[in-house]
């Protein structure tokens, strides 16, 4: 499990202590409209405000980017097929494209992982219900982050019991044998994920489990703080929109 | 005569065939401190999940203090009957120990304050109350398993029903359990545990259940455990002493002893009779 969901150092920081609540829906909010925004400079600065804000409000932005390297990755060479893609057809304007998509997914990987980080799995379960999220979709979120280290210890622990039987992987992508082994270990390590679920499901029932999810205690009513946060999260993309559109320069004539 | 648990002519098969039990009946008296002992594959996984209501009888019967196990109450069974399962894993998910331990109550609809008073009541009698914020994946396997423990204990179950409580613990970790559970028994509840070990069985319990391929082949006090045909036909060993006092040609006790205590003490007895050679 990731313990920095839970590490209690995170509430020395002021986003940590805001709201979930809030943070989420505005973080909503946010990716929604940034996801409609053209101009690359706009999602710039879109992106450029909420990190300053993250630095504001002390979150520990350094820390964070290892953990949002392999997403940031993964967008970044999809926008670079499809800006290469648009290129060969010989405009200028596919690369720029390519930028805004980039931008639109950095802009949305950066709230999006910093708020769930902020948030401990009682607080992000409590927000999902409070959102009216299905309880199915909740209790997924939820049994997903709680079983992600079982399943990394039962990976891991595969991995030993192969190298302790002389086991070791080929050099490259193209040897069979570590392919096959690979394959091997993915189809074993679903089926005991299943297996598992079937016991867990069960060990929940006997505890009078019927499929819903009881909250024990709801948080603190949002206060001013949350609320000037959650407009500004929400608002400054708003903004830039409104300014995309033209109202602006409708104004200023 | 008061029974916690009785089954009569239990049969089970699973999804893929497999025939788990075949015809099981047996009664558990209330108060006592059962051991249901049977090789891999006898059934007493799938015996103890018919107690809480997990698996539903498919022939047979099943009643828990008098109420008849079926669709309409499991919910009222798994109130009366607490299940902690072997691997600790299974059972405790949730993020912190507290969260983990106010699951079961939560869930049968106690308010906030009875839930705080029974979940503080259960940390304390496995003694992890100092734990109750730590996430429980931070845990050693035995401080989990007390937790699986707290966790079924905060329902206030009248039957404890633990399968393979001593899998993988420690020894220390074996002695914290054993006094955990006969704790809970002098407070009045039944306990009932599936083991392979017979030696903690032959100490621990006041009932024997012997079981092997689906069938209930013995019943009784724990001389069943030191009948050579029971042994045999279940797969199982004699417990160590009983092994001990086998091998003492000539030698006839009344009561064979339950443990290594008793076992030293009948030897320095018969030592102190024996007539001195000079």
């Amino acid at each position: 499990m990731n313990s920095a969901f839970y590490l209690e150092e995170k509430r020395s920081y002021l986003f940590c202590r805001l709201d979930s609540r809030v943070k989420l829906v505005s973080a909503i909010i946010y990716v929604a409209v940034v996801a409609t925004i053209r101009t690359w400079e706009y999602l710039a600065a879109c992106l450029g405000f909420y990190i300053i804000l993250l630095c504001l409000t002390g979150f520990p932005i350094l820390n964070s980017v290892r953990r949002i390297f392999v997403p940031v990755l993964f967008a970044g060479s999809m926008s670079a097929a499809a800006a290469f893609a648009n290129f060969y057809a010989g405009q200028l304007y596919a690369s720029v494209s390519g930028a805004v998509l980039f931008l639109r997914a950095l802009c949305a990987i950066v709230v999006l992982s910093s708020v769930i980080y902020s948030m401990s799995f009682r607080e992000l379960v409590f927000s999902l219900k409070v959102l009216h999220v299905p309880d199915v979709l909740v209790n997924l979120i939820g049994f997903t982050i709680r079983y992600a280290n079982i399943l990394t210890d039962e990976l891991s622990r595969m991995k030993k019991a192969r190298k302790a039987r002389g086991y070791s992987k080929g050099r490259n992508f193209w040897h069979t044998p570590t392919m096959k082994v690979i394959g091997q270990t993915v189809a074993v390590l679903f089926l005991r994920s299943y297996e598992r679920s079937e016991r867990v499901y069960q060990a929940m029932l006997s505890r009078g489990y019927g499929g819903d999810i009881r909250l024990l205690s709801a948080p603190a009513r949002p206060g001013k703080k949350d609320f000037a946060f959650g407009a500004l999260v929400a608002g400054v993309p708003l903004f830039f929109k409104v300014a995309e559109m033209g109202a602006f320069s409708w104004i200023m004539r | 005569m008061d029974y916690a648990v009785e089954i009569h002519n239990l049969a089970f098969r699973h999804k893929d065939g497999t025939v788990a039990l075949r015809g099981v009946t047996m009664k558990v008296k209330k108060g006592s401190k059962t051991a249901i002992l049977g090789h891999n594959g006898a059934g007493k996984s799938t015996l103890l999940f018919h107690l809480n209501g997990i698996y539903l009888p498919q022939q047979g019967s099943v009643k828990i203090l008098g109420v008849e196990v079926n669709r309409k109450n499991e919910k009222l069974v798994r109130k009366m009957v607490g299940l902690v399962f072997q691997d600790p894993d299974d059972q405790v998910f949730s993020p912190t120990v507290w969260d983990d331990v106010a699951f079961g109550p939560a869930n049968f609809g106690l308010p906030r304050e009875e839930i705080e008073i029974r979940v503080k009541e259960a940390l304390r009698a496995v003694g992890m109350e100092e734990f109750a914020d730590k996430m429980p994946f931070h845990l050693s396997y035995g401080q989990r398993k007390r937790v699986a423990i707290a966790g079924v204990l905060a329902v206030k179950p009248e039957i404890l029903v633990l399968d393979e409580p001593h899998a993988f613990l420690d020894p220390k970790s074996k002695e914290n359990l054993f006094d955990i559970l006969e704790k809970e028994n002098q407070e009045g509840r039944t306990v009932i545990i599936a083991t392979h070990d017979v030696d903690f069985a032959y100490e621990w319990a006041d009932e024997i259940v012997v079981m092997r391929e689906g069938r209930v082949l013995a019943q009784g006090g724990t001389e069943v455990l030191c009948r050579g045909e029971i042994i045999k036909g279940a797969g199982l060993e004699f417990p160590k002493v009983v092994r001990f006092f086998n091998r003492i040609h000539g030698l006839k006790v009344e009561k064979a002893p339950k443990t290594i205590d008793e076992a030293a003490e009948l030897v320095n007895k018969l030592l102190k009779n024996m007539p001195q050679r000079d």
